[in-house]
């Protein structure tokens, strides 16, 4: 059984964002970068099936920078046997080039399994799972809590508004993965060690040129200071008034 | 990950720990991202729990040491073909740097399970004793204990009083050791035992390896301790405990070089130990003096006295590391002199204590406090005094080719 699990590199998420020269994207100097965290679950999920089965490979693949590499040696050392950089300098925000860069890849190198992260912490789109499946032609759950595989079927569950949703879905099939499906392990020496013989590929992304364009990109307005209104219950009607007419919360 | 645990707890935004800068150019770059991967352990895994343990007067959790087996850090320098990660000392001290700074007391059990438990093994261990043990120290599953010190020997640890007599083909011991670092956990202890009191100094002992649960053994962790308080520190009673001769670690009556080169390499992690508390004490101190505010407006960071303290800190982290990485590949070739071990040991505790004592000072009342974290590796400084030989013992050594 084949598993590729789509990586995304994104900002350590501590990061203080800034918007660069140009208006339009974000300013990565002094910034680190790290593994979305949302792709560590569905590593980890790869890792899991793999030992479950007890035979198969598990390929990470990301698009972006040759920087991406180290994220790659991350997951690599983290148990992945094979990692794929499908190099581009362009900051990429259209999820629908991305799924396509990927699928090229994936119609050219094909998987039983693909996991993602639900979605990346850096733009949130939420959108590579649905839009690669259907490029591909693959069954996709989303959101996943829970998974178990038997027979090339899977049985998933994921939360739904106000209650939990268990879905089946045969192979092959994407499926992106959200927090509470496992703990992610971390590298440990001998798989950094290992990382380094395993091979780390790379080749120009086969990006579709983009149907969406970033116009401009602003961080949010400063927060207002807080207010006291009052004390007890004689204050009441005056929160009540502030949060209806100022900040039309009610 | 913020999602699954919070990171860098202690920094602000975009600011990296002074000690991740210097490492990152002293070591390679598969030996940093191992120090990366412990180091996002300690921060998802300890820092967020420390406090608790502190207040509940708790020594580290078993799930906790359950998860540091699961990262591999118990079999560190174990070579693989024994099940261990096949790494060497400056992976040791590296995973002492990342774990130390934020509590002495967690890392020291990786650490002491290492240097004093299982590299005796690894070193002077028959082949049978390293298979017996070694894949199960890798994993965390067993520990051993370094049975040295007694209420009687410090210092003067090459004539121990706990004797060993040879009976046919075991041996009798009896006697007590204590300080013991582990023994909480410990399924052995070795023990350095007197077994030729005539013999010349450096040859009247030997070291025995002993299940802790043998008739006669009897433990008790000690009471009242209040530095390193996370680690087990126990007493260990030793009453008509009788061990097979092939249970011997090293040499008959070589007890004493089993014990010098166990030393040697764990004086390198003790001095990893007082740096990480010093790097954490360096980015604790500088974040403060420029977020606290008094006399107009302006943050205590620009006053030269305040910055006295700050770059002095950052001047002995950067050499204590470099002097640090150097002398664990010296380590790693067998070319560190016991000498050389002392002197990093020395300086880097005794830096690392005056240098957080004077951060403390600056930082104000606000240091007296366990959440602030000064304290707690204002404490644990003192062990790196007086651990693993102490600073004034270990001059002596220090001052022998210097008189010749």
């Amino acid at each position: 059984m084949d598993i590729v699990v789509c990586i995304k590199r994104v900002p350590a998420t501590d990061t203080a964002i800034k918007i660069a020269a140009d208006g339009k994207s974000i300013e990565t100097n002094g910034v680190s970068f790290e593994m979305n965290a949302y792709d560590e679950f569905a590593l980890e999920q790869a890792l899991l099936i793999k030992e479950q089965l007890g035979e198969g490979t598990v390929t990470a693949l990301t698009i972006g920078p040759s920087l991406a590499q180290k994220v790659m040696r991350d997951a690599l050392a983290r148990g992945a046997d094979k990692a794929v950089v499908l190099t581009t300098d362009e900051w990429i925000y259209d999820g629908a080039q991305v799924a396509q860069a990927l699928a090229t890849y994936l119609q050219a190198n094909p998987a039983q399994i693909v996991l993602c992260g639900k979605q990346a912490v850096d733009s949130d789109n939420n959108q590579l799972a649905g839009n690669l499946a259907a490029r591909l032609g693959f069954g996709c759950v989303t959101e996943v809590t829970k998974l178990e595989l038997a027979d090339g079927t899977f049985t998933a569950e994921r939360d739904i508004e106000g209650a939990r949703e268990v879905v089946t879905c045969k192979t092959p099939a994407v499926i992106s993965c959200n927090k509470g499906l496992n703990q992610p392990r971390y590298a440990n020496l001998k798989g950094i060690m290992k990382a380094k013989k395993k091979p780390l590929e790379e080749a120009a992304a086969d990006l579709p040129a983009a149907a969406m364009e970033i116009v401009s990109l602003e961080l949010p307005p400063a927060r207002a200071d807080g207010r006291i209104i009052g004390e007890g219950v004689d204050a009441v009607p005056a929160l009540i008034e502030a949060l209806r007419n100022e900040a039309k919360a009610i | 990950m913020s999602i699954a645990g919070p990171v860098r707890a202690t920094l602000p935004c975009n600011m990296a720990r002074r000690i991740d800068t210097y490492l990152e150019s002293l070591i390679d770059e598969d030996k940093f991202a191992f120090y990366e991967a412990v180091r996002d352990f300690g921060d998802a895994e300890i820092a967020p729990h420390l406090l608790g343990w502190e207040r509940e007067h708790q020594l580290v959790p078993d799930s906790c040491i359950r998860a540091m087996g699961d990262l591999g850090l118990f079999g560190l320098p174990i070579a693989e073909e024994h099940g261990g990660q096949g790494g060497d000392h400056t992976d040791l001290c590296l995973m002492g740097l990342a774990l130390g700074y934020h509590s002495q007391s967690v890392a020291i059990t990786p650490g002491a399970a290492i240097s004093l438990g299982a590299k005796p093994v690894q070193l002077f261990g028959t082949d049978e004793q390293k298979k017996a043990h070694l894949p199960a120290l890798a994993n965390g599953e067993r520990m051993f204990v370094f049975g040295l010190s007694e209420p009687g020997r410090g210092s003067d640890a090459a004539n121990p009083q706990v004797t060993a007599i040879r009976q046919g083909d075991k041996w009798v011991i009896n006697g007590e050791k204590c300080w013991s670092t582990n023994a909480r956990w410990a399924s052995h202890v070795v023990v350095h035992a007197l077994t030729a009191p005539d013999a010349p100094n450096g040859k009247r002992s030997t070291c025995f390896i002993v299940p802790m649960d043998a008739p006669g053994v009897f433990y008790q962790e000690m009471q009242g301790k209040k530095v390193w308080e996370q680690s087990s520190t126990g007493s260990i009673m030793f009453e008509n405990v009788e061990v097979a001769h092939d249970q011997i670690l090293g040499a008959e009556n070589g007890g004493f070089k089993v014990m010098v080169t166990t030393l040697n390499g764990g004086r390198l992690f003790i001095a990893a130990l007082a740096l990480s508390s010093l790097a954490f004490a360096l980015d604790k101190c500088r974040i403060y003096a420029e977020e606290r505010i008094q006399f107009d407006e302006k943050p205590i960071g620009r006053f030269q006295r305040v910055q006295d303290v700050i770059v002095d800190m950052d001047i002995a982290l950067e050499r204590g590391l470099t002097w640090l990485a150097h002398s664990c590949k010296l380590f790693e070739a067998g070319k560190l002199s016991r000498e050389s071990a002392a002197k990093l040991k020395v300086d880097c505790s005794r830096s690392a204590s005056d240098l957080v004592s004077l951060g403390m000072e600056i930082c104000g009342g606000v240091a007296c406090f366990d959440e602030f974290g000064l304290i707690r590796h204002h404490n644990d400084l003192f062990v790196t005094r007086v651990g693993e030989g102490s600073n004034f013992a270990l001059k002596d050594l220090i001052v022998r080719p210097l008189r010749k």
